[in-house]
């Protein structure tokens, strides 16, 4: 494996994470709160940083060095994005640390706070500033503004950016990281826009709009968004995450004025579809505790689209619903959100791949000369992405399972320990029982919080580029 | 630009490389998934999967977007019928690989009806670059700039030559000869020497100046060899056939030797002057019937490397003066240090030059001095590039020695009213002249780039 050009990226990383903790920082100057606990990050992550650009980026940098790359640097963001809240005193122990800062990077949202009203200003900035960050990854941050001359990033690309199936928008790489960042930037500013009509103030408009653009559901309110008590916030927000969890293809198609194309999307429809579908469902289902059809689509719209979109705010308890409103959601966490988009879980476009494929099979068994394809979006799916999202699958589940198995080691009942994974693993955030919206994952052992962040790793990057980061043959010399 | 090109075969694969390097934005169209992904994985381009002719492929390519488009998939009417959709689409320019010689004869014609920029036939420019090399047996390559009496000739110093531990301001007092040397080749090493560059046997140097003196410059050097005049070329296949017409038109007499009866009763009929000979290559009783020893060169250009390679060994060592290997898979070439290594002829890279050398005519109005040509030497890494110089590029008017030019820019030639001369530390270039630009490693795209950055 080329480690110098592995190295010169990392160092890259580390220098665009000292520059992003800027704004946090400024955010603290200009409450008056001391700007130390970022300070001495920044220095430390200057000095990480200088030390490993000095390392020559040449070579070629293949699958493996991305693999590595994208891998690497999610762990050492985190690591280094959680020493704010240790300096500040906010979360003195650093796993604690740790967990919430991988659960604001990958998008996810568990917090192991009870109360986050008492934070420092500065330090519920970054905290919430983790989300937009992550939402699109900071690679593709990296290829949107360094000048990258190596054709070979597109394998960073496809590590970072979720889907079964990565493709440019332009033929540059650079263009495409540009493009995609100008609609999420876009997307948030709009999105802050419009709760500031709703009466929030600034800055939590701010920091809203970007746990939200990231998919990720931190919040500044210990009642997460029931604390505006505002429909129009509540349905601005929930209408934002139903547009971050669609491919940005769909926006640069848009862009383009491209309508037909976006209206004959297949998982955008299927999206808006199961949205629809299960919004009336859970609103029928909690009607009557709701206090009408009307109060319960209210609070089922939000609650689809937190769990779908999965970012993880909440308006409601939905784990005192009725239980086929719970498994409902419990199912949704699942899906995810669109190919391509900020949002987490096993992303739509497999789930549908997979849903055809076992059809295909099926059909096979009956006729087994038939001769046939799986089309998805209008055209025919290579043999090796059925493949890989068949493995995908597979491997999703797997650890899932087995870190459950992990967290059961702590005496919490099945229904927590099953969600508390599933939710880590899908980016959601909230899960059920002792870990649904009104609870959180302070109570897990500090081995449970290490697992959990590694399955929350696991989840952003859709597990491979994790999986081969701990794989013995990457540290191996050869 | 925005740069299409369908098919990611070799010639589509090495011309994107290529226009990557430079700075355009190129997308590729290919049937087959598996080149494409290579390419994908290997360039910084976006690919579509499809025919090239496919209206829907071209349409999702955004074909009406393109600067240009070329076609060099292997298929004549596929490059023809997409270049011509292309063009109604909205690209630019057009440019098709066009290899089928029935179409050749009347290509001007075809190339007016079908509005291409450019056709170019990969036998026709692999033939014209052999025949260059037969002409001027002394060198491994020679180029020729449009409308400039300079070549560009690229040789080996030979052992016992008078011009070692020569240094090269000393040149031309010693030897008379007015050249001017742009590139050394010294082993693995490239040196774009300075005046006080003493030359050493064995060296590869790329040498400019007319032709007279380039002669005067070779003979000095021992290395000087007279125009082939009996050439043996293995193998009938249609860059053979062109081969044929151009050295037969400078009174050279031809032997095609061809295995299949068939083809050779064919090249029979459209070719008057040559000896076509019915007998298989790689029987050397046979080649020695046919009189391959009295030649004074050999030609290879069967379909296949490991043939062209070890018959081109043979005829080196009956002795034949200039032999020119055709190798179509060139990434061993490096392999086969030794003589005719020197005169491998790959003519897909061929065909990538020339294209690459057209695309960045296209490209380069910047400061109204109009790219006219350019050329890769010394194995892409010498670049030559020839410009007409506009009347508001800043290095123009003023004198040479007043310029602070960039390191390693070379100006070997300027052409001014017909004439060619090596400029010197009192020439200005005036609007309309022609100046060549020799750069290692990295081309130019406008005459102004010559100049160091304040």
């Amino acid at each position: 494996m080329n480690k110098r050009i592995v190295g010169n990226i990392l160092g890259k990383v580390l220098l665009i994470e000292a520059a992003l903790m800027l704004l946090p920082l400024t955010c603290s100057a200009l409450y008056g709160e001391s700007v130390l606990p970022f300070l001495w990050p920044m220095l430390m992550l200057c000095a990480a940083g200088l030390l490993l650009t000095r390392l020559k980026a040449d070579g070629d940098l293949y699958a493996r060095e991305g693999f590595v790359c994208v891998g690497a640097s999610w762990v050492l963001m985190s690591a280094f994005g959680s020493l704010p809240f240790v300096f500040s005193g906010d979360i003195p122990n650093w796993i604690e640390a740790f967990f919430e800062t991988v659960s604001g990077f990958t998008t996810t949202g568990a917090t192991i706070l009870p109360a986050v009203e008492g934070l420092h200003r500065g330090v519920m900035f970054w905290r919430l500033f983790t989300h937009w960050i992550g939402g699109m990854g900071v690679l593709v941050f990296i290829m949107a503004v360094l000048p990258t001359s190596g054709a070979h990033y597109m394998h960073i690309m496809r590590a970072e950016v979720p889907g079964p199936t990565v493709g440019k928008l332009a033929p540059r790489i650079r263009k495409t990281a540009r493009i995609l960042y100008l609609i999420y930037i876009a997307l948030t500013l709009l999105e802050m826009v419009l709760l500031l009509f709703g009466g929030m103030s600034f800055y939590e408009a701010l920091l809203h709009a970007f746990a939200t653009a990231g998919t990720g559901g931190f919040s500044t309110r210990n009642a997460s968004i029931a604390a505006f008590d505002s429909v129009y916030i509540e349905m601005v927000i929930a209408v934002f995450m139903m547009i971050f969890g669609v491919n940005f293809n769909v926006y640069f198609l848009l862009l383009l004025g491209q309508v037909r194309s976006v209206a004959k999307s297949e998982e955008l429809r299927t999206y808006l579809g199961i949205v629809a579908a299960s919004t009336l469902l859970i609103a029928a289902n909690i009607a009557s505790r709701a206090g009408g059809f009307g109060q319960g689509l209210r609070y089922a719209f939000f609650q689809v689209n937190t769990i779908m979109s999965t970012t993880g705010f909440g308006t409601a308890d939905f784990d005192a619903w009725p239980e086929f409103s719970r498994f409902l959601l419990f199912l949704l966490m699942f899906v995810g959100g669109c190919a391509g988009s900020t949002a987490g879980g096993m992303k739509l476009s497999r789930v549908l791949i997979l849903l055809k494929s076992w059809a295909f099979e099926l059909k096979k068994l009956v006729l087994p000369s038939r001769v046939r394809r799986i089309w998805f979006e209008s055209r025919p799916v290579e043999d090796e992405t059925v493949k890989s999202v068949h493995v995908f699958f597979a491997a999703y589940m797997m650890v899932l399972l087995l870190c459950g198995l992990v967290l059961s080691l702590d005496g919490m009942d099945f229904t927590t320990n099953l969600t508390a994974s599933l939710a880590c693993i899908s980016n959601v955030g909230p899960g059920l029982s002792a870990v649904g919206p009104a609870g959180n994952y302070a109570m897990f052992s500090p081995l449970s919080k290490l697992v959990l962040s590694l399955e929350m790793l696991l989840g952003r990057l859709e597990i491979f580029p994790m999986m081969y980061l701990f794989s013995p043959k990457v540290w191996m010399r050869r | 630009m925005n740069i299409i090109i369908a098919g990611a075969g070799k010639v589509g694969y090495a011309v994107a490389k290529q226009l990557v390097a430079e700075g355009h934005d190129v997308t590729i169209i290919d049937a087959d998934r598996a080149l494409l992904d290579a390419a994908m994985n290997a360039m910084d381009v976006i690919g579509y999967c499809g025919n090239s002719v496919n209206l829907s492929v071209l349409e999702e390519a955004e074909v009406r977007n393109a600067d240009i488009f070329i076609a060099a998939t292997s298929a004549d009417e596929i490059n023809l019928v997409s270049c011509l959709f292309a063009k109604k689409l909205g690209a630019r320019h057009t440019m098709a690989r066009i290899r089928n010689p029935e179409y050749m004869d009347r290509i001007d014609t075809m190339r007016e009806l079908m509005d291409l920029s450019l056709a170019l036939n990969p036998d026709q420019v692999a033939a014209e670059e052999i025949s260059r090399v037969l002409q001027f047996p002394t060198a491994t390559r020679v180029e020729v700039f449009p409308d400039c009496e300079f070549e560009i000739v690229t040789a080996r110093i030979p052992p016992d030559s008078r011009l070692h531990n020569v240094t090269l301001s000393e040149l031309e007092r010693k030897f008379g000869s007015r050249v001017l040397v742009c590139a050394v080749e010294r082993g693995a090493e490239l040196i774009i020497p300075k005046g006080d560059f003493v030359l050493k046997t064995g060296d590869m140097v790329t040498v400019t100046g007319t032709p007279h003196n380039l002669r005067r410059f070779f003979t000095s050097a021992g290395a000087y060899r007279k125009p082939v005049r009996n050439v043996t070329v293995l193998g009938g296949s249609r860059t053979a056939v062109y081969l044929t017409r151009l050295l037969e038109n400078t009174g050279v007499d031809v032997t095609i030797i061809e295995k299949n009866p068939e083809r050779a009763k064919y090249l029979s009929e459209i070719l008057r002057c040559a000896d076509i000979v019915c007998v298989d290559g790689t029987d050397t009783s046979a080649l020695q019937e046919t009189g391959l020893a009295r030649a004074d060169g050999f030609v290879a250009l069967t379909n296949y490397d490991e043939d062209n390679i070890i018959i081109s060994m043979y005829a080196d060592k009956l002795g034949v003066e200039k032999v020119v290997c055709k190798i179509n898979n060139e990434r061993f070439t490096h392999l086969l240090e030794g003589t005719f290594r020197d005169t491998a002829v790959s003519p897909k890279e061929l065909m990538a030059q020339r294209i690459v050398g057209y695309v960045r005519a296209m490209s380069s109005t910047a400061g109204d001095s109009t790219m006219q040509a350019l050329f890769y030497l010394a194995d892409g890494r010498v670049v030559a590039t020839e410009f007409l110089a506009g009347a508001s590029a800043r290095c123009v008017g003023k004198e040479l020695r007043a310029l602070r030019l960039q390191p390693g820019v070379l100006l070997p030639s300027v052409t001014r009213g017909g004439k060619s001369f090596i400029p010197d530390g009192r020439t200005a270039i005036q609007p309309g002249d022609k100046v060549v630009v020799i750069t290692t490693n990295r081309a130019i795209r406008a005459l102004d780039e010559i100049l160091a950055e304040d």
